[in-house]
């Protein structure tokens, strides 16, 4: 059985704890053993979306530096993560020592009379690309739950850029695709898949999310799809906010697909028996 | 050993306050030097034994970069030691009515919203004159655990150095005393004995009582004290059940 350290990020723990139930409950189905990490601090990146300086790597190599020592001693080299921005933010900060030593210099030095410096070596990886190891376990699990079911996708912006952490092709994805099929279901594409949902900007200035929002969600329907997933929290938010799109968290419809139903919210469950009533 | 020998013995040292040089005595607590070099505290001085947080205090010492903090009352002063008393630290806050206080970590970052700008450098903790991690407090609160916030503050004495030190400008002891009046509220058990108590209060028992033992002359009074001290017994119109 193969151990998971788990990151879980603040949206998730505070707002999303029905996507953390469903993740979770997937992995473990799929015979992994999460451990989350005994102490770890915001990603650093919501500061970080307005000027990109070191300051944002603080938190990052704070946890990372914690999370090596934890994963020395339970015997794994995999950082799970569920929400995207932490996902970014942190494998931004993993590549740091290798790829911007400068960068990584200056904050190590601020951080080292405190703790022992992060030195690189730790898996950070998202939800979707541990799925995406398992297709075949997926498919097996599934039993063909969601067949005729068309399942669109709408991955936003964090899993794909920059470029240089990107969990599959930052302009083609297919990884979600790839599950969706193991899981039985249809997946159908649609070109704003990749669009910004408008992001944070539901805070300041929500006209951008809203003109955003809508675009997606004429892409979405024009597709065809009875239902759109996404594995981002904060996309899952403006998308239920701002548009009538029956949308889901990734999670949840792998959770019902693998048939693990009680750790479904009692909305998402409704959602997903209509969708296969009407599939 | 003699009263002069004593003071002959002594060691001093030169310590920098508002830019003059000061000879106080080794060993002494920078509150106390002060006030041996002349000066009167009428404001940043309560309990004097580190828990009131009234006498933070911000160093140097010679040749270290680092700003050091610490309380007056509990920090003993070092040769060419710089130093500025920092009586309070000025910070606004909305305190909210019982009613409007909601269990909720979102509510907490309603009032504070400059939470969500901790980039988890650990200023604050580095200046904390209790030990505690107001940045772990602060973390907890972000995703959502306000009874770990809680814990980690109960020991705060609202000094207000973290929030001196906080790049972010967070009101720390704002938000944990908020915090804590949230656990209260809404966590902890109401305590039945105290509620039972109140209730007798309010229903007048004990005012017979107490009028008799307002009415008492003090050395009465100081008698039923020093025989409680003593035998744990109590005069009969005391004993109300």
């Amino acid at each position: 059985m193969k151990t998971l350290l788990y990151y879980p990020g603040c949206s998730v723990k505070r707002d999303f704890p029905e996507v953390e139930r469903t993740s979770l409950a997937v992995l473990e189905a799929l015979g992994y053993k999460i451990v989350e990490i005994s102490n770890w601090y915001c990603c650093g990146g919501f500061p970080g979306l307005t000027t990109l300086d070191h300051v944002k790597y603080v938190s990052s190599l704070r946890t990372l530096s914690q999370a090596q020592a934890q994963a020395r001693d339970l015997g794994t080299d995999t950082m799970l993560v569920l929400c995207p921005f932490c996902y970014n933010t942190l494998k931004q900060a993993e590549r740091l020592p290798r790829e911007r030593p400068e960068v990584y210099k200056r904050v190590a030095e601020y951080l080292k009379d405190e703790l022992t410096p992060y030195h690189g070596g730790l898996g950070v990886s998202h939800f979707v690309e541990l799925l995406a190891e398992r297709l075949s376990d997926i498919s097996k699990l599934a039993e063909g739950r969601l067949q005729g079911v068309k399942v669109a996708t709408y991955y936003g912006c964090m899993l794909l850029r920059p470029r240089s952490i990107a969990i599959d092709h930052p302009e083609n994805p297919e990884i979600v695709e790839r599950i969706i099929r193991a899981l039985g279901a249809e997946p159908v594409k649609h070109p704003y898949r990749t669009y910004c949902c408008g992001s944070y900007h539901a805070l300041g200035e929500p006209e951008i999310v809203r003109r955003n929002t809508s675009r997606i969600a004429w892409s979405v329907t024009s597709s065809e799809a009875d239902v759109v997933v996404t594995p981002c929290p904060l996309c899952l938010y403006n998308l239920r906010k701002y548009t009538e799109l029956r949308v889901l968290h990734l999670s949840e419809l792998v959770a019902y697909a693998l048939g693990i139903h009680n750790v479904l919210s009692p909305d998402a469950l409704k959602a997903l028996n209509t969708l296969k009533g009407e599939a | 050993m003699t009263q002069s020998s004593v003071s002959s013995q002594r060691e001093y040292v030169t310590v920098f306050f508002n830019g003059e040089a000061y000879r106080v005595p080794k060993g002494l607590t920078i509150m106390k030097a002060l006030e041996y070099a002349g000066f009167r505290f009428t404001r940043g001085s309560g309990c004097r034994g580190g828990f009131c947080g009234a006498c933070p205090v911000i160093y140097r010492l010679p040749g270290d970069y680092k700003v050091r903090v610490g309380l007056a009352c509990q920090t003993a002063v070092v040769d060419n030691m710089y130093i500025s008393l920092i009586p309070y630290v000025p910070l606004v806050e909305y305190v909210p009515r019982r009613e409007e206080i909601k269990p909720d970590a979102g509510y907490v970052l309603k009032l504070f919203p400059e939470l969500s700008r901790c980039v988890s450098c650990n200023s604050c903790s580095k200046a904390c004159p209790q030990g505690l991690s107001p940045m772990d407090a602060v973390q907890a609160v972000l995703r959502g655990d306000l009874r770990k916030a809680a814990d980690l503050t109960f020991d705060c004495i609202a000094c207000g150095l973290c929030s001196l030190r906080c790049p972010a400008e967070i009101r720390h002891h704002a938000v944990f005393r908020l915090v804590g009046r949230i656990i209260g509220l809404y966590y902890i058990p109401r305590s039945k004995s105290v509620e039972e108590r109140v209730r007798d209060i309010e229903s007048g028992k004990y005012n017979e009582a107490f009028k008799k033992l307002l009415s008492m002359p003090v050395n009465e009074v100081r008698k039923i004290y020093e025989e409680y001290m003593k035998s744990g017994r109590l005069p009969e119109f005391l004993e109300v059940k």
